[in-house]
């Protein structure tokens, strides 16, 4: 597959089943012992890779990692004082909700942060084209917590749902 | 992972949880963030003429280490002078609180919050803040 941001989703699974077929235990059950131990090798490598390629987050962090950049190495003040202050008030925001127990809200606010975390996205893949490694990392360690807060406000909206 | 008895008091009844007047001139406030968990984490202190914290608020959106981090700490700056406050390590956090090491991070980042308090209560009163 090409080594690009975007991935075609439908070229994605099917290369999975490809290789997962391919190296699937069950076809080594006969072969000698080595044999065996490389399938499954690479079955947990096939896995890995999927599970990498699937998420946008591990894929932006996989292909830093790949110019060297640890994705995971930060300090304060690489974040923007602005994106913070704008995190802190997306989660008050959040916790009002809740406890109004606004759905219309909910789904407003949902709305608005995933326009915000495609955004952040779309600029990931374009600063990583342009060989700007340091800003792409930046919209990476923004997109950690837009994708936090997206599941956040997925887990209010299922505990008022089942309330 | 169990918390340590420390961590769920503070988590179950946090000190000092709101907010201060952020324009205040004698208000510094600390914004910090954990991408890999997606904390959030504020941190304000009052500093008087002589440079003694009055009064300190914290909100944290994070998990039980992150919220006691935070919540010991405003109750250790009380009292406390800006200079002292900032001697603060998060080492005497993560000991105090009985941190495992998969969450000293959340001591760094009240750590962290504090210097960023005192920095911006600093630079609103027009001093020399300590370079990082």
């Amino acid at each position: 597959m090409p080594r690009t941001f975007q991935v075609d989703a439908a070229e994605l699974e099917s290369r999975y089943k490809q290789l997962q077929a391919a190296w699937h235990p069950d076809r080594f059950t006969v072969a000698d012992d080595s044999k065996r131990l490389q399938a499954l090798q690479k079955t947990s490598l096939v896995n890995d890779a999927y599970v990498t390629l699937k998420s946008p987050l591990k894929r932006a962090a996989h292909l830093l990692a790949l110019q060297g950049v640890d994705a995971e190495e930060h300090n304060q003040a690489h974040f923007g004082a602005d994106f913070l202050y704008r995190q802190m008030i997306l989660r008050e925001q959040l916790e009002a909700l809740g406890e109004q127990e606004d759905m219309a809200g909910l789904d407003a606010m949902k709305a608005e942060v995933s326009s915000e975390t495609n955004a952040a996205l779309e600029e990931f893949e374009a600063l990583y084209g342009q060989g700007q490694f340091s800003e792409a990392k930046q919209r990476y360690n923004r997109l950690q917590f837009l994708f936090k807060l997206l599941d956040e406000i997925d887990a209010v909206e299922e505990n008022l749902l089942d309330y | 992972m169990a918390y340590s008895d420390k961590v769920l008091d503070h988590y179950e009844n946090p000190r000092n949880v709101g907010r201060l007047d952020e324009d205040d001139e004698n208000v510094g406030t600390g914004m910090v963030g954990a991408p890999a968990c997606g904390d959030v984490m504020r941190l304000q202190i009052k500093v008087n003429k002589d440079g003694v914290i009055e009064d300190a608020k914290f909100k944290t959106y994070g998990c039980g280490s992150a919220i006691a981090s935070s919540s010991l700490l405003t109750e250790w700056v009380k009292g406390r002078t800006i200079e002292d406050a900032a001697r603060i390590r998060n080492t005497e956090i993560a000991e105090e609180l009985g941190l495992p090491p998969v969450k000293i991070h959340c001591s760094v980042l009240a750590e962290d919050a504090i210097k960023a308090a005192i920095s911006d209560v600093k630079k609103k009163r027009g001093e020399a803040v300590d370079a990082e």
